[in-house]
């Protein structure tokens, strides 16, 4: 009968499906709790470390820095990149004079100058640079590293909620929920076969197809409750803090669902496929991963842009929600039909398939 | 017994891989009837009842159900049918009685007077976890859920596996009832004794072919029983010189035989002999294989 199985799911699930939806919520109320605290310690950097100590002139086509001289150094480092947190950097002098002089380029410059003491040991003096003064976080944010985490937006900082949530919680959302998910769609499928429950469930008139779909309905509606719920505390967390502009965390949350019904789908396909927990709970996981790598690979490296439109993660534009308040229609219904596709792929091998026994 | 045909398996084959499960099987299950459908482990008896219900997919032949297509309709058939898997599992958090519940709405069966009636005759406990089960109870779960819809058909895979034997007997004494309302009744098994005690009929498979199928009056003559008896003082083999009496063998004062007709005239020449113990047993399904052939059993 209509929904028995649907019912079922919920029954033999709701302990595990409870736990769950607690640590989501507490997970996205919990980030915005944090943004008063963070915005804060990113608000006072506002300039390099030890600039008051680098002294820079530009003279036409030379730089001359100086610093000031202590006595306990016998030598200096000067060494340059092009970020500010010189991880690339690369050294341009030694010398044991306070004072140095470089070719000037048109390319933004930062140099250090680390002291050398008589015992070997090197201390950091202090930085500058030829660009205008930064936050060192915000350039962070637009290196190729951070730039997975932001989608690629460069207007995303950090003293702002919406960027805070969209690089702490957002960008990682698919994971925190997907795992889980993708976990229970394969176990709804491969329990009963592995705890030999089929030959009972399909002794009665129930036909393959609709045990399948009461499944895949009954999983959506729970993500679709766990997302409803996480929304709600989101928009009632960021509220407690102070921010304002609420429902649209609600949205770009809830709006994630299309998402996980790709995933639900995909993971009761492989679960149908296998009939193996080990095997499918692997390859859904492996889904997941590699499409989440793509999807960061693709938005680090330019080269690598083509491939967005192949995974998951791409369809789900929260920034544009959060930050411009726009959502895509067209995105939502790739998703839809990504759905469909699959759930019809997993009714089609069920169908045809034996049940072992 | 009615001449309907409810089961009508017409060169049925199944094939894992290149591993045989049936080949080129035919049978008939007529309406009203208790088949047993007997065979050692592994011969094809639950690949047969799995296929017949639309579990695994035919590699050829037919199966109609009450005249329906086994794969076409399987679902309209399953309307009807009511199934003891010979291995199953269900849920093992949840209560019996919930189980039940869901599978007997899922049969469009409203109402739970056939859980009550049936889980007492059982004396299975409704309120415990099945996971908490013994492994009889666990099967009584099963015999329950395949009787509680009241369908037309219901077919058992050796169905008291795990049951003592006076829920055994409780359970034939069902079996006789259901047949009395018109039911008809699909059983595999591997105990001879239970098919005699039970079946109106029996077919027999080993190694995926069916090897035999036979009125169970007619099997047991054919099959006779084993007879031995331990005399006070020994005992000449050619008293045991009669018809109906064979594979004769004395051992000291022990003779074995086995008696397929005149039981009634062994008796009661040996009780002119002073008798210390005397015991009649029904094959096990090994020994009828070894005797069935040699007896002129027929395909």
């Amino acid at each position: 009968m209509l929904g028995r199985t649907m019912l079922m799911e919920f029954r033999k699930s709701w302990k595990g499906f409870t736990i769950f939806i607690i640590v989501v919520v507490f997970t996205a109320a919990g980030m915005a709790q944090l943004f008063p605290v963070i915005s804060e310690a990113f608000e006072e950097v506002d300039e390099l470390e030890g600039e008051q100590f680098v002294h820079m002139e530009i003279e036409e086509d030379i730089i001359h820095l100086s610093w000031k001289e202590m006595d306990d150094f016998v030598e200096y480092i000067v060494i340059e990149d092009s970020h500010p947190y010189m991880v690339t950097s690369g050294v341009v002098n030694r010398t044991s004079l306070n004072h140095t002089s470089i070719p000037h380029t048109e390319e933004v410059r930062y140099f250090a100058v680390i002291g050398v003491t008589d015992e070997s040991s090197k201390i950091p003096i202090g930085m500058t640079s030829t660009a205008e003064p930064r936050d060192p976080i915000e350039e962070l944010m637009e290196t190729p590293f951070y730039r997975m985490f932001t989608t690629g937006r460069a207007d995303i900082t950090f003293e702002e909620i919406e960027g805070f949530l969209s690089v702490e919680l957002y960008s990682w959302w698919i994971l925190l929920v997907g795992i889980y998910l993708a976990y229970i769609s394969v176990k709804s499928i491969t329990e009963d076969f592995e705890e030999r429950r089929m030959d009972i469930i399909f002794s009665t008139p129930l036909p393959r197809r609709q045990y399948l779909l009461e499944k895949f309905f009954a999983l959506s509606l729970f993500t679709l409750l766990m997302l409803v719920l996480s929304g709600i505390f989101l928009m009632l967390s960021v509220h407690s803090v102070g921010e304002a502009g609420g429902s649209v965390f609600f949205v770009s949350l809830v709006t994630s669902w299309p998402m996980f019904l790709v995933i639900i789908a995909v993971s009761m396909f492989l679960g149908v496929l296998t009939k193996s927990s080990r095997i499918a709970v692997g390859a859904s996981f492996a889904v997941i991963l590699v499409q989440y790598s793509l999807f960061m690979a693709g938005h680090m490296v330019e080269s690598l842009e083509f491939i967005l439109p192949y995974t998951i993660s791409y369809y789900w534009d929260y920034n544009s929600i959060l930050l411009d308040g726009i959502f895509k229609l067209g995105d939502f219904l790739v998703l839809s039909l990504l759905t469909f596709i699959v759930l019809a792929a997993a009714i089609y091998v069920f169908d045809k398939e034996d049940i072992p026994a | 017994m009615g001449k309907n045909i409810v089961i009508d398996i017409k060169d049925l084959t199944k094939m894992y891989g290149d591993v045989v499960g049936i080949k080129n099987l035919d049978l008939k299950v007529y309406d009203g009837e208790i088949m047993g459908f007997l065979g050692p482990n592994g011969s094809g008896k639950t690949t047969t009842i799995r296929t017949c219900l639309g579990l695994l997919k035919k590699t050829g032949g037919d199966v109609n159900i009450f005249g329906m297509d086994s794969h076409e309709d399987s679902v309209n058939i399953r309307k009807r049918t009511g199934y003891l898997p010979g291995d199953f599992g269900l849920y093992n958090d949840l209560k019996v009685m919930t189980i039940l519940r869901y599978l007997l709405s899922q049969s469009g069966v409203s109402g739970e007077s056939s859980i009550k009636r049936l889980s007492e005759l059982l004396e299975l406990d409704l309120k415990r976890r099945y996971g908490d089960l013994s492994k009889g109870n666990r099967q009584k779960v099963g015999i329950v859920q395949a009787f509680m819809a009241d369908q037309d058909l219901i077919i058992l895979d050796e169905p008291t596996s795990g049951l003592d034997p006076l829920m055994q007997q409780k359970f034939y004494g069902l079996l006789r009832e259901e047949k009395e309302k018109g039911k008809t009744i699909f059983m595999s098994s591997h105990i001879l004794a239970e098919v005699e005690e039970v079946c109106d009929r029996a077919a027999i498979i080993r190694g995926g072919e069916l090897q035999v199928v036979e009125d169970i009056h007619s099997l047991k003559e054919k099959m006779g029983k084993k007879l031995v008896i331990d005399f006070e003082n020994g005992v000449e083999q050619d008293i045991f010189d009669m018809e109906g009496v064979e594979d004769v063998k004395i051992d000291g004062r022990t003779a074995t035989m086995i008696v397929t007709s005149n039981l009634d005239e062994v008796i009661k020449k040996v009780s002119q002999q002073n008798i210390i113990n005397m015991s009649l047993e029904t094959f096990s399904l090994d020994q009828l294989f070894l005797t069935y052939y040699s007896r002129g059993g027929n395909r």
